[in-house]
């Protein structure tokens, strides 16, 4: 096992070499420079020239990557174009709030999910499970920029339950901050949820019908004990493949919603940073979700070993 | 029997959490409460984003402009109708012949660090920005402190808008907070003159300023906390006004500004004079070889063919000014003897065929995402004359990459500052050596024989006589920019209880934090 995790830590650092290199040759070759975009239509050219000395730019392509490969590896990051401040306290702050909304939504969209899929399935047929099935599906093709809009309407504006927008730290007043925390997170984990809810459905429709849980029935186990211990087990491999999918995503994705409700997190970081060709920001906020996406699926591949024995032997 | 009753405590917990949580929080609105003590609170949501608070020569744009204004201020404002009136000087001297401008700052006036704003810190200030190639301060040669109060400044060749340049978009930091730390502090702590200091700042959320107790202005400023929100989403910032989360907002959507005036609730301030607002227009690319624009009357076949009025009217609501020049009908250098070129298709067609285009041409159009709906009028217009302009539309950096440079012979919008002093602005993009549009654009030897004249102008009265002749031939005899649109009047909304703000009065970018005040409703 440790082997497969030195492999799995060599592979990584691998991908995360190649992400850095796309994504630094990516931003270059896109339209536009960053410091017209700074200095806005009114700039000289004098003005260019000095600032896109100072930004580092005038510098060769390989030179500039190189530097910043550097200062990922001493993990200084260097300096946001746009903000003139440090990029890794920078980042380190937004990755704090975008977690703050993102692993409450994670949680609860694997626990709400992964119940309904398993309550759906064991209720094959039913009512239940027929108004789980539309549900999931509706929660999957609804509009999230939409529906932020509708909860908006009507928690914040007709009934006043809660805040229309804004981010507060739960030890800066923590009535407040679950106020504020509470569309967003739900929002959030709307999509995740349902796609849970039918993976879960489908793998424990695989799991139920197998010979071994007939067995295990025959033999007089309790209906829970056969779903839970288990049938769910079984069928949680394609469950986690989901799960460090999606954390990757809740992290790099969550841009409609912070940009609705005005959190100040990664993907609202990102597109600013990106729609103002922050070079360095854009690059690093990048490298660090794909590092967390790596992270992600690395544990997903050690958790396989403990959920499934057989994977860790082989 | 079991599962029922863990839903059943779930449920009660979720609902008393709500209960609980609803009954400990703040309702207040625009005003909260701290230590017992009533405390106003004046909330604003703006679409733009300030990168840099407290080092001003590195704000290199207006947008972030009001964050500064409640910490850093500057010699002079504007008044409603874009004169300058004094705030940090008292006064001013100007000499065309010596090539000189004195001000006489006024005194008394301390930073929020209780160091002393005088000649020297205001020197030190310039200085910063001319450190910075900033353009406002390119034509100062040297400085003279004459003595404590009076800063004269020494200019390399006359030219009438440094006065304005200097007075109004230089903003003065204390000299000595910037001393004790470095650049990178000054840009999240702004220490200036201003009735305000900085209280928080959540980058990409909000500015937090609390009162200055040492402001120079006695009885300033009224309300206690400033709290400016950026809210880039425009339908989330209306909701926060209509939940009363903010007292005003800066209205970035025209449709949901029109619902929400007319709702009635609000107060409604239209920008209207111009100075500061960013004017649209349709410019062709008239160098790039073998572009039919390079033909002056295709260039005004091109303005005739396009309904400005109708466009204005369908995208604007109303509340976007039609002009057929450079700058707003309100401005001082607004000429009306300009013809322009009201819309006539006729007149297009007949233009077009004497350039020897009986037929029409292909050409392109490039667009901004939020431009598209816009340029597709434009192109339906341009089709009824026989132009088949294909519609491109690009990302803003795309959009900025072409008017750095040329745009491949067609057409692009021409989005430019339409403030009246024409030696300064229009002269960024007629300069042959301009950043902006500069390539793509022909530079007659009489227009720029007459922006020197405009700069150079030691009096008024010939500033605004070389004003109106650029007017005349710029757009009448060469009609160099294409076809002017319009220019969008910002729009202001705010509860009935805020006074004084000063949004959308003068300078668009600008207010006065300083006499906000809120009436009633603070409980």
């Amino acid at each position: 096992m440790t082997l497969f995790i030195v492999r799995r830590f060599v592979q990584t650092a691998v991908v995360l070499l190649i992400v850095t290199l796309l994504v630094f040759m990516i931003m270059r070759s896109m339209p536009g420079d960053p410091v017209v975009m700074f200095l806005g239509p009114d700039a000289s050219q004098e003005q260019i020239d000095h600032y896109t000395a100072v930004f580092g730019l005038d510098q060769p392509l390989a030179v500039q990557y190189m530097k910043w490969l550097g200062n990922i590896a001493t993990g200084e990051f260097g300096k946001s174009i746009v903000y003139r401040q440090d990029i890794g306290p920078f980042i380190l702050e937004r990755l704090k709030v975008t977690l703050t909304i993102a692993i409450p939504a994670f949680l609860i969209s694997v626990v709400a999910g992964v119940l309904l899929g398993v309550t759906a399935a064991v209720r094959r047929g039913r009512l239940l499970d027929s108004l789980i099935t539309v549900m999931a599906n509706l929660g999957m093709a609804t509009p999230i920029f939409w529906l932020s809009i509708l909860c908006v309407y009507i928690f914040s504006l007709k009934l006043g339950w809660l805040p229309v927008q804004g981010f507060t730290w739960p030890t800066e007043n923590f009535s407040l901050a679950i106020q504020k925390m509470i569309m967003p997170v739900l929002l959030l984990s709307l999509g995740p949820l349902a796609s849970y809810a039918r993976q879960a459905r489908s793998a424990m429709l695989e799991v139920i019908r197998q010979d071994y849980i007939r067995t295990g029935r025959s033999k007089g186990l309790g209906e829970r004990t056969i779903i839970f211990k288990h049938a769910l087990r079984n069928a949680l491999i394609p469950i986690i493949t989901l799960m460090g999918l999606q954390l990757g995503h809740l992290i790099g994705g969550s841009v409609l919603i912070e940009q609705v409700f005005v959190i100040p997190g990664m993907g609202n970081m990102l597109i600013t940073a990106i729609l103002n060709k922050d070079y360095q920001l854009v690059q690093t906020g990048v490298f660090v979700i794909a590092a967390s996406v790596s992270l992600c699926n690395l544990l997903v591949d050690i958790a396989y070993g403990y959920v499934d024995p057989r994977i860790r032997i082989s | 029997m079991k599962a029922n009753k863990t839903i059943t405590f779930v449920l009660s917990l979720v609902l008393g959490l709500s209960f609980v949580l609803y009954g400990c929080s703040d309702q207040t609105g625009g005003s909260g409460q701290s230590d017992g003590k009533k405390e106003s609170v004046f909330r604003v949501a703006l679409g733009t984003n300030p990168k840099i608070l407290g080092y001003p020569a590195e704000v290199t744009n207006n947008g972030p402009l009001p964050f500064l204004d409640p910490a850093l201020q500057q010699l002079a404002r504007f008044d409603e109708k874009g004169n300058l009136v004094p705030l940090l000087a008292e006064s001013w001297e100007t000499d065309a012949a010596a090539k000189t401008i004195t001000f006489k700052l006024r005194k008394g006036v301390k930073y929020s660090d209780d160091t002393s704003f005088d000649a020297e810190s205001a020197k030190w200030n310039i200085e910063r920005y001319i450190e910075n190639k900033r353009s406002e301060t390119n034509n100062i040669a040297s400085m003279d402190v004459v003595d404590e109060h009076t800063l004269r400044l020494n200019l390399k060749e006359w030219n009438s808008s440094t006065l304005q340049a200097v007075a109004f978009f230089v903003r003065y930091i204390s000299p000595t907070a910037f001393q004790a730390h470095d650049k990178e502090w000054a840009y999240k702590n702004p220490v200036g003159t201003g009735p305000y200091v900085l209280d928080q700042w959540q980058i990409n959320v909000s500015v937090s300023y609390a009162k200055n107790p040492n402001y120079w202005e006695s009885g300033k400023p009224q309300v206690d906390r400033i709290e400016m929100l950026i809210i880039e989403d425009a339908q989330t910032a209306a909701s926060a006004l209509r939940a009363g989360e903010v007292d005003a907002i800066r209205a970035s959507n025209i449709d949901i500004a029109k619902e929400l005036i007319d709702s009635g609730q609000y107060d409604v301030v239209v920008h209207k004079n111009g100075i500061g607002a960013v004017g649209t227009g349709i410019i062709p690319d008239s160098v790039t070889k073998g572009s039919p624009f390079a033909d002056v009357k295709v260039r005004q076949a091109l303005a005739y063919a396009i309904d400005e009025k109708t466009i204005a009217e369908t995208f604007g609501k109303g509340y976007y000014v039609t002009t057929n020049q450079w700058g707003s009908p309100d401005a001082n250098t607004y000429n009306p003897d300009v013809v322009g070129y009201p819309y006539n298709p006729d007149k297009a067609k007949q233009l077009l065929a004497e350039a020897g285009y009986p037929g029409g041409f292909k050409t392109k159009l490039f667009s901004g995402a939020g431009t598209k709906d816009m340029f597709t009028a434009v192109q339906s217009y341009l089709a009824a004359v026989g132009i088949d302009a294909e519609l491109i539309v690009v990302d803003e950096a795309k959009v900025q990459d072409l008017y750095f440079n040329t745009w491949e012979g067609g057409l692009m919008g021409h989005f430019h500052s339409v403030q009246p002093d024409l030696g300064l602005y229009m002269y960024r993009h007629l300069d042959p050596n301009g950043a902006f549009y500069a390539k793509g654009i022909p530079h007659p030897e009489d227009v720029l024989e007459l922006l020197r004249q405009n700069q150079q102008a030691p009096s008024d009265e010939v500033k605004k006589e070389t004003s109106m002749q650029i007017q005349k031939l710029v757009y009448d005899k060469y009609n160099i920019f294409g076809k002017p649109l319009f220019i969008p009047s910002t729009i202001y909304l705010k509860q009935k209880k805020v006074k004084d703000d000063g949004f959308g009065i003068t300078h668009n970018d600008s207010w006065t934090p300083g006499n906000v005040r809120l009436e009633g409703n603070l409980e």
